[in-house]
């Protein structure tokens, strides 16, 4: 029995449908190549959980498929949820629109009212400190805030569940903690679902209470890491022995089991 | 903190540091701004200015100085172009008709090209199929002499206005047709997955996504096709004689009665209209995506 067999096994105390939900999801792109292997796997309402692997071993593809933005060649897909929010590795924001109207993309190509869009875009900007930003141009933005404002359009859709596309990948360290931390309180308010696919061992442990580990080629998960420190975490988790083992393990598993060698 | 063996020092008194002359020198990095703001505006004016100088007095030289007095219409000097060209009213009038003339056909043409190349190009975005089919015909248009074409059209459409845009139209039409396809086709692929998320529909895609995002190179386009657009009513003016004389006309009338200082007077009053036509554009595209896109801001700031 795989790794990946006994994910979708385990029993489920909770009744009301999953967030999301794969049944011996495979994906093969044209040319033959195999993107995904048969792959299960259970996001339960309100959990985080982080995706890890070496690049090209079809982690994008994987919530790419979840999203709806690819199609699974066999296998089922179910979403527990109509709203769904996603994050891009790249922001993705409208060079020629202001912060405001950026974050409005969404819901006003959904022909949402201009009052209630209003509302729901000042609430955004609120939640994720934007203030002062609204009319800015992204070209006038840092890497940070250009993310922080792709963070912001994709809460106006005020999801349940949320997946994340390598977002802080192109951002500094420093960035890239304060944002995980932003993303953690969050969390912690909304409670949606979250998939978080990085090659950041460290970011997938801090953020996750559940860190997947796949392989490259074919792609498919290989190892399971719990992290069993309860939410609200603080930057002081980063230097717990419990996130240590947690890193460890990935790391181990990542090298043991996703490198090379532990493919074949 | 718990972790790490090493020692952190922490500066108390770096803030106040930063903060006690901060007022200060704001303002003297705001004066330096301002000196070399103006310094390089200066400069930007002051070179072509002197180049402008440097090249007319040479001119000059050249004309009364050097060349003989029996040689002097080869090239008039330019206080002649000017008294003669310019000063004297009846002249004056007769190259304001035919720039005024001239380009008429030459926004005609353009107007043409670009509705109807925006058209095509935006029908080859949407299906490779017509790409592929069209494409082929749209270097065709760029690739054939134009002149070879003039008896055709003539017998076609005859010798007036019409034949004068349509050949304008030929010619201005493929960097529109190029331009907007290439900035219509150069959307990111995180974008276009953004639309699908967002279940867009096929107009909303075009409005909100593609057509702003061509934008710079459209503008781009039109602005070299404006610039062609004046090359090829000048071009026409020489073949189609029906009609008002445009400017085209007069030069070729010039040359042939040895008017040199005319002929001068009506090639800088041409070089001028392609020039204001150019700046026009690019003010124009300053305008429509200087704010978000770099090719719409000016050079040399930043």
């Amino acid at each position: 029995m795989t790794v990946a067999d006994q994910l979708v096994e385990r029993p489920s105390t909770i009744t009301a449908p999953a967030a999301l939900t794969f049944r011996r999801v495979r994906r093969i792109f044209r040319g033959g190549v195999e993107a995904l292997s048969p792959t299960s796997l259970t996001v339960q309402r309100g959990e985080f959980i982080a995706i890890v692997g070496p690049s090209g071993c079809g982690k994008s593809t994987l919530l790419r498929l979840a999203a709806g933005l690819d199609k699974p060649t066999s296998g089922e897909i179910e979403l527990g949820s109509e709203s769904l929010g996603y994050v891009f590795q790249d922001p993705t924001l409208l060079p020629w629109r202001s912060v405001e109207a950026n974050i409005g993309l969404g819901l006003e190509i959904a022909k949402v009212p201009r009052r209630e869009r209003a509302e729901k875009v000042a609430r955004a900007i609120e939640l994720i400190g934007l203030q002062g930003f609204e009319k800015a141009l992204p070209r006038t933005l840092s890497g940070g805030m250009r993310m922080r404002v792709s963070l912001a359009r994709a809460l106006t859709g005020e999801p349940d569940v949320f997946l994340f596309d390598e977002p802080f990948a192109a951002l500094d360290e420093i960035t890239r903690q304060a944002l995980g931390d932003e993303l953690l309180a969050l969390f912690a308010r909304q409670r949606f679902a979250g998939v978080f696919v990085t090659h950041s061992v460290a970011e997938a442990v801090y953020l996750s209470s559940r860190v997947l580990v796949m392989s490259p080629r074919p792609g498919r998960i290989v190892a399971e890491v719990a992290v069993p420190t309860e939410y609200p975490r603080d930057p002081e988790f980063r230097f717990s022995t419990e996130y240590s083992a947690a890193v460890a393990d990935v790391s181990h598993a990542l090298r043991h089991k996703a490198g090379p060698r532990g493919a074949l | 903190m718990s972790a790490g063996t090493g020692t952190a020092v922490i500066l108390d008194d770096a803030d106040e540091i930063a903060a006690l002359d901060q007022a200060e020198l704001d303002a003297a990095v705001e004066a330096g701004r301002q000196t070399s703001r103006f310094g390089r505006k200066v400069k930007n004016l002051a070179l072509p200015v002197i180049t402008t100088i440097v090249v007319i007095g040479f001119w000059q030289y050249f004309s009364t100085h050097i060349l003989a007095q029996s040689k002097r219409f080869i090239l008039p000097p330019p206080t002649d172009v000017i008294r003669i060209g310019f000063g004297n009213a009846r002249n004056r009038a007769e190259l304001l008709q035919g720039i005024l003339q001239t380009s008429e056909v030459a926004l005609a043409g353009l107007g043409v090209a670009i509705v109807l190349g925006s058209l095509i190009a935006l029908a080859m975005s949407q299906a490779i199929w017509l790409e592929r089919a069209i494409y082929p015909w749209a270097v065709f248009l760029q690739t054939i002499p134009i002149l070879a074409l003039v008896p055709l059209i003539s017998f076609w459409f005859g010798y007036g206005f019409g034949s004068r845009v349509l050949v304008c139209v030929m010619i201005a039409m493929f960097p529109i047709i190029t331009n907007t396809l290439f900035g219509l086709q150069s959307v990111s692929r995180s974008h276009r997955d953004l639309f699908t998320l967002y279940k867009a529909s096929w107009g909303t895609r075009i409005k909100k996504l593609m057509v702003p995002n061509a934008m710079p190179s459209v503008l781009a386009g039109w602005r070299i096709s404006a610039g062609m657009s004046v090359t090829g009513a000048i071009v026409g003016d020489y073949f189609f004689r029906q009609g008002r004389a445009g400017i085209g006309r007069l030069l070729d009338a010039y040359t042939q009665h040895l008017r040199s200082s005319q002929l001068f007077a009506g090639v800088i009053l041409a070089s001028g209209f392609g020039l204001a036509v150019f700046w026009v554009f690019g003010l124009l595209t300053q305008g429509l995506v200087g704010r978000w896109h770099e090719t719409g801001q000016k050079r040399g700031e930043d």
